[in-house]
């Protein structure tokens, strides 16, 4: 289904540096290698890059934190 | 087969069987019968909470570590005295009324505990907890010794008639069987009577996990009154929970309670509260994810 | 329930300052996923917890706003929590929070499109069979446009509410920080969005981030609730003439209880301002 590729799509350019950093370089490229939908291939070309950027800068911290919590819980 | 006509060595160990059944029918028929829906305590108090945890003694030891900490009671090595301008009216629990009154004139922190006014006024915290099923009423407490009397009863005559069994066979070998039976009777009195009910045994295990955070933040909570903190880790998890520099009057006026707390402390969670490290969720959440847990996110 | 309530998310941090002011307080939130790996004897604290006030459970990893099945077993969980806890009710995020496999490790915005909405109701649908009781959803804060959207968040979530057993847990900065970032109405938004579906309301606060012209409203929960969203607050109870529960959010960074707890006060004052200007739905005579 289409929109569960979009979502997995999104859920990796959220997560994954590279994935992001391949998709800002191509959008449409990637979007196409994703399998998206036509129209959804053309959403995201025009994806909010600055949302982007912000919202993969707080989930990298908020990994950090988590990371750094268990750390000192075991440590 | 008739285990009367076992012979000794295997009546023994029968004997021994029996024993560990009794026993384990005593535990387990109590905390069946103790066991109730979760009380509703004034968790404000925390005398109330302290008397939960050990009676007189720990309300005490809480009570003058919370006069200490608001500057009405003042802690000079062992000692305790009123502060200059402290008086009984200034307070509203009898308990730190009586408190004031007693040290009046410096004396011996350990004076509290003999203190006959000052153990009365903790009569109400032990009503509360009896009225919440946590500590034994007496309908819980005649109830504990009827299953104690039955137990003592079938292990006490089976005993005995083996006993005469053997005497009437000419065996004459029957310390053991006696010396198994008292053992039995006596262990069995040990477990009959804890302090708690197993409500309150409960409760008060809750009361230390959900309070967890607390003691994990010891070293970090300011003394002088401005927060309730010190005093809730203190009625939760005892005065020896409160460590560090601003609390050290603590182990000179109650070592006792501070070595306590040692041995304690090596037990626990290792990972603090219940919302440690059981979380995997995506979101995370208190201690296990985010900057600050729950649903916030996370800005760096 | 027949009077607003106003209560706090419970965090282990705050536990001493909750527990002493339960006089204070009407409900205390818990989040669910907590207590999901937790042994029944790591549980029954919660139980506990219940007896001596109302309990809410909120969830944060269902990922109900997708086009994708929630996991069986997620549902599972939090059935058995709330069959343990039996808390006042359920709640959960319109968000989705994986996708092949990835963890996104947060609420993410979904597009904005029939398939979430459908995938949504199924899933709601799903929740209410599972657990037994349908739980109250969550506008979720996003610092992306979600793309591939083709209506605007009022319509999405009216559709959803209407179209489900589901009431809304209206969280008023996440509303608020979308409109910032986004650039619409929020007194607007509330006007749209079904009023009687509101059952609860979420109060926190939040920080700028990004860099300058740039730079995006973060719902972080560990600032204070600012004025704005009191006002917000204000509006909602001038309009939704039912009982709200009013619930005040912070994870860290925490100030002493006395201060969350004016902020509680201040969410009374502004509810009490509200009630005081109710205005009836379109429609209905004065």
């Amino acid at each position: 289904m289409s929109q569960s590729r979009l979502e997995v799509f999104l859920a990796r350019i959220y997560v994954d540096q590279t994935a992001r950093e391949k998709f800002l370089a191509d959008p449409r490229a990637e979007a196409t290698r994703a399998g998206l939908a036509p129209h959804e291939i053309e959403d995201v070309v025009n994806i909010d890059r600055d949302g982007l950027e912000l919202f993969a800068y707080s989930l990298e911290h908020k990994r950090a934190h988590k990371y750094g919590r268990k750390k000192n819980h075991h440590s | 087969m008739n285990p009367f006509d076992l012979p000794g060595p295997e009546f023994l160990l029968f004997f021994i069987g029996l024993s560990a059944l009794a026993i384990l029918a005593l535990i387990v028929t109590r905390k069946i019968a103790e066991r109730s829906a979760a009380a509703k305590l004034d968790l404000s108090d925390p005398y109330l909470i302290a008397y939960l945890r050990g009676a007189e003694p720990e309300t005490l030891r809480v009570a003058a570590v919370s006069l200490i900490d608001r500057g009405l009671l003042v802690a000079t090595g062992t000692q305790l005295k009123a502060a200059e301008k402290a008086s009984p009216d200034a307070v509203r629990k009898p308990i730190e009324k009586e408190l004031l009154r007693k040290f009046k004139r410096s004396d011996e922190a350990s004076a509290i505990f003999d203190d006959s006014r000052l153990r009365a006024t903790c009569k109400p915290y032990e009503e509360t907890l009896k009225n919440a099923g946590l500590l034994p009423s007496e309908a819980i407490t005649g109830a504990r010794w009827t299953r104690l009397l039955i137990a003592c009863g079938v292990l006490g005559g089976v005993a005995i008639v083996k006993i005469l069994i053997a005497l009437e066979r000419g065996r004459t070998n029957v310390w053991f069987l006696i010396i198994l039976m008292v053992l039995a009777i006596v262990v069995a009195v040990k477990i009959s009577f804890p302090r708690l009910t197993e409500s309150g045994t409960a409760m008060l295990a809750d009361l230390q996990n959900l309070y967890s955070g607390l003691r994990d933040r010891a070293l970090f909570l300011r003394p002088g009154g401005a927060t309730i903190e010190p005093l809730m880790l203190a009625a939760v998890f005892g005065v020896g929970a409160l460590t560090g520099a601003n609390f050290g009057y603590t182990s000179v006026l109650f070592p006792r309670a501070k070595a306590a707390a040692a041995a304690n402390s090596t037990r626990g969670s290792s990972c603090g509260s219940v919302s440690s490290c059981s979380s995997s969720s995506s979101c995370g959440s208190s201690c296990g994810g985010g900057c600050g847990g729950g649903c916030g996110g996370c800005g760096g | 329930m027949n009077a607003d309530r106003f209560g706090l998310g419970w965090r282990p941090r705050l536990a001493a300052g909750i527990l002493a002011n339960l006089d204070r307080i009407d409900i205390v939130e818990v989040i669910a996923d907590d207590y999901f790996r937790a042994s029944r004897h790591e549980r029954r604290p919660l139980r506990t917890l219940a007896a001596q006030t109302p309990v809410t459970l909120h969830g944060v990893s269902l990922g109900l706003a997708s086009a994708v099945p929630v996991e069986t077993k997620r549902l599972d969980d939090m059935a058995r929590l709330c069959g343990e806890v039996t808390p006042e009710f359920w709640s959960e995020h319109l968000a989705f929070v994986r996708g092949g496999g990835i963890e996104i490790g947060h609420l993410a915005a979904p597009p904005r499109t029939d398939a979430t909405i459908e995938g949504a109701l199924a899933n709601l649908a799903r929740a209410k069979q599972i657990v037994g009781v349908a739980p109250q959803v969550e506008n979720v804060a996003t610092l992306i446009d979600p793309p591939a959207s083709d209506r605007d968040e009022a319509a999405w979530l009216s559709a959803i509410i209407r179209n489900s057993e589901s009431k809304l847990l209206l969280d008023l900065h996440n509303l608020y920080a979308n409109s910032l970032n986004f650039h619409f109405n929020s007194k607007e938004f509330i006007e749209r969005v079904p009023r009687e579906g509101i059952e609860t309301i979420h109060l926190a606060g939040g920080k700028w981030i990004g860099r300058d012209g740039a730079q995006r409203l973060l719902d972080d929960h560990l600032h204070d609730v600012p004025d704005p969203v009191y006002e917000l607050l204000e509006e909602v109870a001038a309009r939704a003439p039912q009982p709200l529960t009013v619930i005040l959010e912070r994870d860290g960074n925490f100030p002493s209880i006395e201060s969350l707890l004016d902020q509680l006060d201040r969410a009374r004052q502004a509810v009490r301002r509200g009630r005081e200007r109710l205005t009836p739905a379109p429609g209905v005579a004065a």
